[in-house]
């Protein structure tokens, strides 16, 4: 149980040298580029993608190339009643600065988070935890407010990565940011804020010393310019590759696609359902069925996506593999008509750029809408003041958002957020949702979980509160000689990438 | 400050300029009528076409572009679009500030004081920003795309309007007009006016290039005119993330607005020529 | 002079005053960016406690009275993004624009100033109109355009420089020849129409007609009349770029102010806007009064009123 096995391709440390004489990548360096900067990298005040704290922190529990929980800076847990958890710590691991890994700072990165004055923009990806107890050394005990399933999910993701207590007291908040102190396989030896972080290996590290020595992460916002720096030598991976320069990275020798299928956001129209026309699942239906999801998929997104019946995820806890529907454009004005609408109706609705051509999606399902003789106003606002309107409920009716699980892979994550009544970025209301909602969170038995899952879904493919259309996967793009294939859970771990 | 010049018979730069700004200008004004392809409509089994492709019967004699429009649709549309949208905005520019600066000019004391702090302030904050700040507030469209682009360009013309107003003050028939009583919007409106009004055109001529520009940058920063509405600022900021795929989206709009630019410019120096002003 | 510095600085107050009033109501009349702050599963509870932590739920002139108070004992706010003093963020990135500036300003400057030489001297003539068009392209093409054409051209297929990023000179090619190709334009322009209008002074018709040649003319004469506009203009060019750079800047990776600006404008960051824009601000007008100060002493004919 606490002895886990990761291949680890250390051996392999043959210089490679891509075709043309271009630089390239030598065993013991690897060079990333990204599209977001990193303003700070403090796991517990994390304002963006956790991408590189990943590579310098542990959680007690960590999630395998398969998704699956395993032992982390945890050997093993239990709950041992219903809101009480004990986990047994791995002994004898240290942070980088050379601070002991215990109890105690499992403890300090908890209470950290959940101390109300510190208004952690984190705490609600642990808001369940009530507190955390140390029992010896090296086992701690963590307590919910309510029987919570998912709290083992929980401690694998930040913001529960372990702090080093002394370091952080020692160094103050806006430091640590800065300068971060973890036990993981990576530390921090630069930051240049919107120009590069640099990371030299922990030869220490408790799963084995990693086979790549340096790791410098590069920012380059312009897509072009990404992808154009990956052509020419300069960075060795790239995340986010749009869709439709992929033809570009496929046809060029030395660099391959990285495509992790369902990897991404599922993209959705949101419904307002509290006033007319959209009040009617009629109307709501007869829209989902205007919409050719296949046809968007397969051209606008280049068959980077997948069209979808749900919201959750396949890689989630609790997916239900339900059919996309299929474009009907006869039955929609059939059920516009039945629900007063027989000549359509103006309505406005607001796409955006943040999501894989977002603004193209949104221009063709107007267009679809148009057939079935629903008018449409496009906006394309800008992502800070749209993202501000949706909370705010100053949305138009009919509005885009990608929401994703990737934090869990629990369904959970994919649909509570987005279909209870009350919550900032629902626009839903059904009673019946809402009961099996609250309903998923009190189970803790698996199986009847699921099945509570599977009728939320089955609810929402009938009453329609939202307009799933496709799930993103995610595209990176390597040169042929580094070894990674992606994560379903958005993360680019270094310590699992080799160089050949 | 006129200054008295030897007439040139040169007219290289209208032939050229006034040539660009005529072909534009007629590409945008009966284009559409004679090339009927919708620049709205999407066919999204037709996209990325190179030019000259053939879709069904219709070739697309500059392509298609990330929807399966044609690219030549949408540039006629989008130049109509674009320059209404610039003319607009630098009229609202000009008249703005040569109000203001004939006001300052005129009253000068503290009137001239708030004004022209106004106008520091306007020129302090640098437009781009400005432009990112307040589209992101209210949001975008074209009536509030062209307010934003006319509040950044009317410092320039307040400060020259001011400059010329302070000299013609000083004027004897004005200062001769002053003492008949005339009633002082009719001494503005019909004795200065008119003296300051040359430098404000060319001005204005000079002007147009620098917000076309500006308007693309807009349109880079995804703030322009809500799609599907094509502009020239809208065809090159969403086609440049497609310019190693499809460079034709970039190419062809890029053209019209360098031949926009230059035409402009190569314009207002004729103009600045005829007229002896000088407006740096 | 005493009096007129005095008076100008006042001036100048009253300029930043405004500016940062502006900023601010601009930013705080149109919702807050607690939402923006906290990850998406937040609920509307947490949402609210953030906001209040944050003081976003005070009065806004209240909120106004207090970020003026900082600012007068040198704090412009914390970041809510970094979580780091906005001030610093900004003068961190000072460093990379300026470098950018001044070489993209150099080099435009220099050509501005041959082709605006060229043009006057052949003025009206065939090659006065193609030296025109020449620099004109230089603002006809829009930023974003020309930066990656010459990250195709120059980094991807002849490998020369590398696309993006700081560090090495090589970095600083590309993204100094788009910077600086709209300021080379301008310059010429300017250069070309003051040199016109000294050449057709009086003293230089005088040396004319006693047989100097004309370059011998445009260096002794003209050019010391020309350079002044022009040093007035550059002061403000240079302020601009400072908060202005923001696409070349995107295009090129670059570290810069306008990158912050914008990414500070997209995270509805507030603090770290005014802290941007106020610096901008704050360049340009002491730009403007340096110059203006320099303009007098270099020319003793305009008193300082």
């Amino acid at each position: 149980m606490n002895t886990i096995k990761y291949a680890t391709a250390g051996f392999a440390t043959v210089l490679a040298l891509a075709a043309g004489g271009v630089p390239s990548a030598s065993a013991e360096e690897l060079i990333i580029g990204r599209s977001v900067s990193t303003t700070g990298m403090d796991p517990g005040f994390l304002r963006e993608a956790a991408t590189l704290v990943d590579n310098i922190f542990d959680t007690l529990i960590l999630r395998d190339q398969d998704m699956q929980l395993v032992p982390g800076l945890a050997v093993s847990w239990t709950a041992i009643d219903d809101t009480t958890w004990e986990f047994e710590l791995r002994e004898g691991v240290t942070f980088q600065n050379g601070e002991p890994f215990n109890a105690e700072a499992v403890k300090y990165t908890l209470d950290r988070v959940l101390d109300p004055d510190a208004n952690a923009p984190t705490i609600s990806y642990i808001r369940t935890v009530a507190g955390a107890e140390v029992v010896d050394e090296f086992t701690v005990r963590v307590t919910t407010g309510a029987p919570d399933p998912l709290l083992p999910t929980r401690m694998s993701r930040y913001p529960t990565y372990i702090v080093p207590p002394g370091y952080v007291e020692e160094v103050g908040q806006e430091e640590f940011a800065r300068s971060p102190v973890g036990t993981g396989p990576y530390a921090m030896t630069d930051f240049a804020p919107d120009e590069h972080v640099v990371m030299e290996a922990n030869a220490d590290y408790w799963r084995g010393a990693p086979s790549i020595d340096t790791v410098t992460w590069r920012v380059i916002p312009e897509a072009t310019a990404r992808i154009a720096a990956l052509l020419s030598g300069e960075v060795h991976l790239v995340e986010s590759v749009p869709a439709d320069l992929v033809d570009l990275v496929e046809g060029e020798d030395g660099v391959e696609l990285v495509q992790v299928a369902n990897g991404g956001l599922t993209i959705y129209f949101g419904l307002k359902m509290d006033e007319p026309p959209l009040d009617d699942a009629r109307v709501r239906r007869a829209l989902s069925l205007a919409v050719d999801r296949a046809a968007i998929a397969e051209t606008l997104l280049r068959g980077f996506a997948t069209p979808k019946g749900t919201q959750v995820g396949p890689f989630d806890f609790g997916y239900l593999d339900l059919a996309p529907p299929e474009q009907d454009l006869e039955q929609a004005r059939t059920l516009l008509a039945e629900a007063g609408y027989p000549d359509g109706f103006e309505i406005r609705m607001q796409g955006t750029r943040r999501y894989i051509n977002g603004a193209e999606v949104s221009q063709a399902i107007v267009q679809q809408f148009g057939e079935i003789g629903v008018q449409v106003e496009l906006e394309v606002p800008e992502w800070s003041v749209y993202i501000q309107q949706v909370p705010a409920g100053e949305q138009a009716p009919i509005y885009m958002l990608g929401w994703g699980s990737t934090q869990t892979l629990d369904a959970d994550a994919a649909i509570y957020a987005i279909f209870r009544s009350g919550e900032p970025y629902s626009t839903v209301s059904i009673p019946e949702m809402d009961a099996l909602l609250d309903e998923s969170r009190q189970v803790i038995d698996p199986a009847a979980r699921e099945a509570i899952l599977h009728q939320i879904q089955e609810l929402a493919a009938e009453q329609v509160p939202v307009i799933t259309l496709h799930q993103e996967d995610s595209l990176y793009a390597r040169r042929d000689n580094v070894v990674f294939d992606g994560r379903a859970d958005a993360r680019i771990p270094v310590y699992d990438i080799t160089l050949q | 400050m006129a200054t008295a010049r030897r007439r040139s018979r040169f007219a290289g730069d209208i032939i050229v300029g006034g040539g660009l700004l005529l072909a534009v200008a007629a590409m945008a004004a009966i284009g559409p009528s004679l090339w009927p392809p919708d620049p709205i409509a999407a066919d999204i089994f037709a996209t990325f076409k190179a030019p000259m492709t053939a879709v069904g019967d219709r070739v697309h004699p500059l392509g298609t572009d990330q929807l399966g429009r044609d690219l030549l649709a949408r540039i006629m549309e989008g130049t109509r679009i674009s320059l209404a949208i610039v003319l607009v905005a630098g009229l609202i520019s000009a008249v703005l500030g040569t109000v203001l600066g004939l006001i300052a000019g005129y009253f000068g004391g503290w009137v001239d004081a708030v004004i022209m702090r106004l106008v520091d302030i306007q020129l302090a904050i640098p437009f781009i920003l400005l432009i990112l700040l307040v589209v992101a507030v209210v949001g975008p469209s074209i009536p509030n795309l062209i307010l934003v682009l006319g509040i950044t360009g009317w410092a320039i013309f307040a400060r020259v309007a001011r400059a010329r107003t302070l000299e013609v003050r000083e004027l004897e028939y004005v200062e001769a007009v002053q003492v008949l009583g005339l009633p002082t919007w009719s001494i503005l409106l019909r004795h200065v006016l008119p003296n300051i009004l040359t430098p404000q055109i060319v001005l204005f001529t000079l002007d147009l290039p620098r917000l076309i520009v500006l308007e693309a940058s807009v349109g880079f920063l995804g703030l322009g005119v809500q799609p599907p509405t094509p502009t020239l600022g809208n065809l090159i900021g969403e086609g440049r993330s497609y310019i190693l795929v499809a460079d034709w989206l970039v190419l062809f709009p890029g053209l019209v607005i360098a031949a926009l630019v230059i035409g402009f410019n190569l314009a207002g120096d004729w103009l600045v020529r005829r007229t002896h002003v000088r407006v740096d | 002079m005493g009096q007129y510095l005095l008076n100008r600085s006042l001036q100048s107050l009253i300029v930043l005053f405004g500016v940062s009033a502006i900023v601010f109501y601009s930013l705080h009349l149109t919702g807050d960016p607690a939402a923006l702050m906290l990850p998406p599963d937040a609920s509307r509870e947490e949402i609210d406690r953030f906001r209040q932590a944050m003081g976003f739920d005070d009065p806004i002139l209240v909120q106004h009275v207090r970020y003026l108070a900082g600012v007068l004992q040198g704090d412009l706010g914390t970041s809510l993004r970094f979580q780091r003093p906005a001030l610093e963020l900004v003068l961190e990135r000072l460093p990379a624009t300026a470098l950018l500036a001044v070489v993209a300003m150099a080099w435009s400057t220099a050509l501005g100033f041959v082709f605006g030489v060229v043009g006057a001297v052949r003025r009206d003539t065939a090659v006065d109109l193609i030296v025109r068009v020449i620099a004109l392209s230089g603002q006809a093409v829009p930023v974003f355009w020309l930066g990656l054409l010459l990250i195709i051209v120059f980094a991807l297929r002849l490998g020369w420089l590398p696309t993006s990023g700081y560090g090495d000179l090589e970095h600083l090619v590309l993204p100094a020849i788009t910077l600086g190709a709209y300021y080379m334009s301008a310059v010429t322009r300017l250069v070309r129409a003051n040199l016109i209008e000294a050449l057709a002074q009086d003293y230089v018709r005088t040396a004319r007609a006693k047989g100097l040649s004309a370059w011998r003319i445009v260096i002794r004469h003209g050019l010391r009349n020309a350079l002044i506009p022009v040093v007035t203009v550059q002061g403000m060019y240079f302020a601009a770029l400072l908060g202005g750079a923001l696409i070349t800047e995107i295009i090129f990776a670059w570290p810069g102010i306008g990158r912050l600006a914008v990414q500070a404008i997209q995270n509805r960051d507030f603090p770290l806007v005014q802290a941007v824009v106020l610096f901008a601000a704050v360049v340009f007008v002491v730009a403007n009064l340096l110059v203006d100060i320099a303009y007098a002493i270099l020319n003793p004919r305009i008193r300082l009123s």
